[in-house]
């Protein structure tokens, strides 16, 4: 059974409709990801669950209990939702322990508050003022503040935002550790695809305001049912086709009918039949595993993965079997 | 940055001669001889100290009140008007102190309004007359002229510093009282004491209304001393206990900064009000309003148009003059300095300039009676003759130069800071100077804040009265000195044409002000 439900979400600032009729469903002890580009409506999603933001059509429900609907309206107190922010929003006039206990409504759980700071390796900074912590302390603590409060849901707004490359990979196997250890269910709003891969369970993808496709990373990768999703996962050519069919169709036998299509990078491979389709190399670069070469057929630029550089001129071969078509 | 020495020791030597009147001031404090320092510290300091104390007690509670109540009703709440108050209760800044505190006393003496009222309803001038020249009166008074700089710096902590805190807040299960007092209280605390501080510093600063009120602080000691008795040496003295008010002051409101906090904005709404609470909101909000603007304002205009012809003459435009003149001047001079200071700071990364132009930018929270009798003694001692005019004029911008060099100096470098140093190095790598840099890549940049900081300062000087008072030659009036001369004659009616005057001049920065923040 579902544990978190949005059923046919809407929401606008004024005449800007920014959720529009979404739905989806989280399960329990789940860490769940929205990706998406900017101004998609990830962050405001996060906000009408937790509350501060009243969705004007639709059902909010969290372990069948209705958080928001037409009939009510849950306030953010009363929720039980913790909320790691962007930029953490320490209360800088608190120190470390006082921001950590200040959700607790009984100050008899000193235990448990140290055995979460030890948790998250932060059991020595409890005197400090958060501006005496570095980017990561300060993250470890917005989460253990979050946590303390055992909250039936953990929304975490893009928090590795703020902390550099290097910080970021330790920092989420960390925190995935610490929330697949304390069994929290857990919806991430993220926009790195390196986070998304290493941290979810299940990925919402959000194109305009609307929930385009969910699944996990796998799922999304292997088979993307919306150009939005071929185009964040990154390893497909995203060609438009339009009325007469597109370019494509002059080097290609193409389906009709349809607005776009996903041609992945193995779709192509380098061939030396005179016949096959002439290609012309634009640039290449080493992603560490495999050459990838940016290439031209007639004025379409497109990539693939080639384990040796070819000659400035090539042909090469098309397998229009792995074509994805999309009509959205 | 190459080639800046000459920079560095024009900066050194700009910010040295501007803090020259406070080395005079020690010396004139050591070697002067006070001839009635005696009498006036056995009879009379105990007096002025506690007074002082008591003003300054009483004007911050009330503008606490007037300023933190409606900026978090308007920062937090839609009701009736509220977009209107939001802009129309910084209103009041307009008006000076001392003209308010005039205004109110006719507005209440027995042929004013009130009286009026009160004869047309009961056939007596005494039931709705309240008497205020008193103590609380003067507190009230002033407490309407000076409650924009509480409610301002509140507005901006409660729209901008605390609302993310408070969904963070919210998000822990914390109920609304809760989150008041342990989180936006102690956090726009700093802001509200700000705005509190130069509530203070103007009270301190305040000689018109006080002496207008017959309430003998500090500062009208001062002037007691200087001009009654004719001992600067005790002028001086006192000066220096007002110098430690100040000071005391401005260390509570160091200590009172938390680190690492930033601009935090939030789109929550507002939440809209409604039945009984929308009412009193509104209510609230048009009393604050009425009284301390339109009222004032009401009296100042019929007053001043019914006076017009009597006082209006080819001398009261000098008088225009000279004040728009001198506003002007004294302005373009201290956007001027505060834009090669902003400069030096970003390009020469001195710390013996940086803490020097900290010294300069403490002039707002000198009372400016201080600051005049530093000029004075500079002036005695360099044999400047203060008694010519064009001596006299550049005596006085001089002055106001030292005081309110901190309005304009924040503004600018604070946009100056705003903008990337990779933009100087951009230009440089182009082949640019120093002087091309500035010229081409800031000025072009910093339009608005120099617009802003040239109204914040003409307004600022046109409504100062004591540095006036003390550095004006013999027969100059500017129009607060005017208002005042005919306050003080009595002539209360007269007194409201130059400020019906100073009212009309300051629309224009305001405007100007306004503009500039919406571009």
């Amino acid at each position: 059974m579902s544990y978190l439900e949005l059923r046919n979400i809407a929401f606008a600032y004024g005449q800007n409709k920014v959720i529009k009729h979404v739905n989806f469903t989280i399960e329990k002890y789940s860490i769940n990801a929205i990706i998406g580009s900017s101004g998609c409506g990830k962050s405001t999603l996060l906000r009408l669950i937790s509350g501060f933001e009243r969705a004007q059509e639709g059902e909010i429900v969290l372990d069948q209990n209705a958080l928001s609907s037409q009939q009510v309206f849950l306030p953010v107190q009363k929720r039980n939702i913790g909320i790691v922010f962007q930029d953490f929003h320490l209360f800088p006039h608190l120190n470390v322990w006082k921001n950590i206990t200040f959700g607790l409504k009984t100050k008899n759980k000193q235990a448990k508050v140290n055995d979460l700071m030890h948790l998250l390796k932060i059991e020595d900074f409890k005197k400090r003022m958060p501006h005496e912590l570095s980017g990561g302390q300060r993250q470890r603590v917005a989460l253990a503040r979050s946590i303390v409060t055992e909250p039936a849901l953990l929304l975490l707004d893009e928090p590795f935002s703020s902390l550099d490359n290097e910080l970021r990979k330790s920092i989420r196997h960390e925190i995935k550790d610490v929330l697949s250890q304390l069994k929290i269910t857990t919806l991430f709003v993220l926009h790195d695809l390196d986070d998304v891969m290493a941290l979810s369970d299940q990925v919402l993808v959000m194109d305009g305001g609307k929930m385009v496709q969910k699944g996990s990373v796998n799922e999304l990768f292997s088979s993307p049912s919306h150009p939005k999703v071929a185009s964040l996962f990154g390893a497909y050519n995203l060609v438009s086709l339009g009325k007469e069919d597109g370019p494509l169709s002059q080097f290609i036998q193409v389906e009709k009918g349809h607005n776009s299509v996903g041609i992945p990078m193995d779709a192509f491979s380098i061939s030396k039949q005179k016949e096959d389709i002439p290609a012309f190399l634009v640039d290449n670069y080493f992603n560490g595993k495999t050459n990838v070469l940016r290439f031209k057929i007639g004025d379409l630029n497109l990539r693939m993965e080639a384990d040796e550089v070819p000659p400035p001129e090539f042909r090469l071969n098309i397998n229009a079997n792995k074509f994805i078509y999309f009509d959205g | 940055m190459k080639s800046n020495k000459g920079l560095f020791y024009s900066s050194l030597f700009i910010s040295l001669f501007l803090l020259l009147p406070f080395y005079f001031l020690f010396f004139k404090g050591i070697e002067g001889h006070a001839n009635e320092w005696e009498h006036i510290s056995k009879n009379l300091l105990s007096q002025y100290v506690l007074n002082t104390f008591y003003i300054l007690l009483s004007v911050g509670a009330l503008c606490l009140i007037w300023g933190v109540f409606p900026a978090y009703l308007l920062s937090r709440f839609r009701f009736f008007g509220s977009n209107f108050f939001k802009w129309a209760l910084v209103g009041p800044l307009a008006i000076p102190t001392f003209i308010m505190a005039i205004v109110y006393s006719g507005l209440t003496d027995i042929s004013g309004p009130l009286a009026s009222l009160s004869r047309f309803l009961f056939d007596s001038p005494h039931l709705l007359r309240i008497d205020i020249l008193n103590f609380w009166g003067l507190s009230l008074t002033l407490s309407f002229a000076l409650y924009p700089y509480v409610y301002l710096s509140s507005l901006i902590a409660f729209t901008n510093r605390t609302r993310s805190f408070e969904e963070a807040a919210k998000s822990l299960g914390a109920k609304n009282n809760s989150i008041f007092f342990r989180i936006t209280l102690p956090l726009a605390l700093p802001f509200v004491l700000s705005g509190l501080l130069l509530v203070l510093m103007e009270t301190l600063n305040n000689y018109g209304a006080m002496k207008y009120y017959g309430y003998n602080t500090l500062t009208v000691g001062l002037f007691k001393a200087w001009f009654d008795l004719n001992d600067l040496t005790s002028a001086v003295y006192i000066g220096g206990i007002l110098f430690v008010f100040a000071l005391i002051m401005l260390l509570i409101r160091q200590g009172t900064h938390f680190k690492g906090e930033k601009e935090n904005s939030s789109s929550t709404n507002r939440q809209k009000l409604s039945g009984i609470k929308n009412a009193l909101a509104t209510l609230f909000c048009t009393l604050l309003f009425g009284f301390a603007f339109i009222a004032p304002c009401l009296f100042i205009i019929t007053k001043g148009i019914k006076k017009f012809g009597q006082v209006v003459d080819g001398e009261f435009f000098l008088t225009v003059v000279n004040t728009i003149v001198i506003c002007s001047c004294s302005a373009i001079l201290i956007v001027f300095i505060s834009l090669y200071f902003s400069s030096s700071k970003r390009w020469l990364k001195s710390t013996l300039l940086r803490n020097l132009f900290e010294m300069n930018n403490t002039g707002y929270a000198i009372p400016g009676a201080i600051i005049a009798i530093g000029i004075v003694a500079f002036a005695q001692l360099a044999t400047i003759h203060s008694g010519l005019l064009f001596w006299s004029f550049i005596l006085m911008c001089f002055g106001f130069v030292i005081r309110f060099l901190s309005s304009g100096f924040q503004t600018i470098d604070n946009a100056l800071k705003n903008k990337s140093i990779a933009q100087d190095e951009s230009a440089m790598s182009l082949g640019a100077r120093s002087w091309g840099v500035f010229k081409n890549i800031h000025l072009p940049q910093l339009k608005l804040p120099i617009i802003i900081a040239f109204s914040i300062v003409f307004i600022e000087i046109i409504k100062e009265l004591p540095l006036t008072l003390i550095l004006k030659p013999f027969n100059f009036e500017s129009l607060s000195t005017l208002t005042f001369q005919y306050a003080k004659d009595e002539m209360l009616e007269m007194a409201c044409v130059p400020a019906m005057f100073i009212l009309i001049i300051t629309i224009v920065p305001n405007f100007l002000i306004q503009k500039a923040l919406n571009d």
